[in-house]
């Protein structure tokens, strides 16, 4: 465990490296959950709504269950998301594929890809335990 | 080898089949293709219920994205070999000569976009190159060579959709092997190109 002379040191570092100091970089910061949307997750958007009760009935249907349980909610949740994510990629895709790739386009693409990945690996592992869940037990509401 | 059926209709359920209807097309490539690509993996593997099918999107969606890296490094090659074959051209003509000071400046590029477009006269290139010391294939390996980055860029990416394609089909194991294994092979056979019109 760290002493405390360490502990206020590191608190004093800490305070030195939270975010942009400027008015123009602390407003360039504010719209960083907002470059792709996926930091909110799919069940906070309003309008995803309809398609997650929908999905969440019919995986439940799908298995065996007559009602909407919570593991099949999870499930259609992290699914939806599946979908939002699917969407950004294509349109990564779209904004920097141009014919020819540069190696420079090669790189940015890997890269804006690459941060998809850790969006679309929380998803896959939300819905693969949800869907774990409605098989291993019964009724979960 | 499996022919899978080409069809462009996506034969799911009502109640999932909106859900099914949103492919991650880019650039070019068209929602026919994709429906085609998707109905021949579905009519190989024959989802029963929705989770199937929606095990079968995730398969296909990353089979799709696959093929379209396979396609980016198969341009990047070209690409690199058409540079190559431009510079060769350049190269091996006479520099004392007038006429083929001219054909530097003016007419290399043209022959390179033969080379690059033309069966007919890739082959007359490739034979004028072969008979100064440049065969095709140090051409194709130089290719390799020059393009090396992007390609390690492209393989890298390719190697994380099999990532996530495994982590699926594993899942998928465990509701029925039989299922997953079916999947694995149809989606397989097509990024292998192996797709066949074997029946509407």
């Amino acid at each position: 465990m760290a002493s405390d002379r360490k502990l206020s040191v590191n608190q004093r570092n800490a305070a030195k490296s939270t975010g942009p100091k400027s008015v123009a970089g602390k407003r360039r910061s504010r719209r960083n959950a907002l470059s792709h949307g996926l930091a909110i997750p799919a069940s906070a958007d309003p309008a995803l709504s309809d398609d997650i009760s929908a999905l969440a009935r019919i995986i439940a249907l799908a298995s065996g269950k007559d009602d909407v349980t919570e593991s099949a909610r999870i499930a259609a949740e992290a699914q939806v998301d599946i979908f939002r994510i699917g969407k950004v990629r294509s349109s990564i895709y779209d904004r920097l594929s141009r014919s020819p790739l540069q190696e420079a386009d090669h790189a940015k693409l890997s890269k804006c890809l690459a941060s998809l990945e850790r969006y679309e690996r929380r998803a896959f592992s939300r819905r693969k335990r949800a869907l774990r869940d409605i098989s291993q037990t019964g009724y979960d509401t | 080898m499996r022919a899978l059926v080409k069809s462009s209709a996506i034969n799911a359920p009502k109640e999932i089949q909106r859900f099914l209807e949103d492919p991650p097309l880019v650039g070019g490539e068209t929602l026919k293709d994709y429906n085609a690509f998707f109905a021949a993996i579905a009519a190989s593997v024959k989802p029963t219920d929705a989770i199937d099918w929606l095990f079968t999107k995730d398969i296909v969606d990353l089979s799709w994205h696959i093929r379209r890296e396979r396609t980016i490094i198969a341009d990047v090659v070209k690409l690199a070999q058409k540079q190559i074959v431009l510079a060769l051209l350049k190269a091996t003509s006479d520099a004392s000569d007038a006429e083929s000071a001219l054909y530097r400046i003016l007419d290399a590029a043209d022959d390179a976009n033969r080379w690059a477009n033309d069966p007919e006269g890739r082959r007359e290139i490739d034979a004028r190159l072969a008979e100064k010391g440049h065969p095709p294939s140090t051409t194709l390996a130089q290719a390799y060579i020059n393009a090396a980055p992007q390609i390690d860029a492209v393989d890298k990416r390719i190697a994380g959709y099999e990532t996530r394609r495994i982590a699926v089909l594993r899942e998928v194991e465990r509701r029925s092997e039989k299922f997953a294994r079916d999947l694995d092979k149809a989606s397989s056979d097509i990024i292998d190109g192996e797709f066949s019109a074997a029946a509407e």
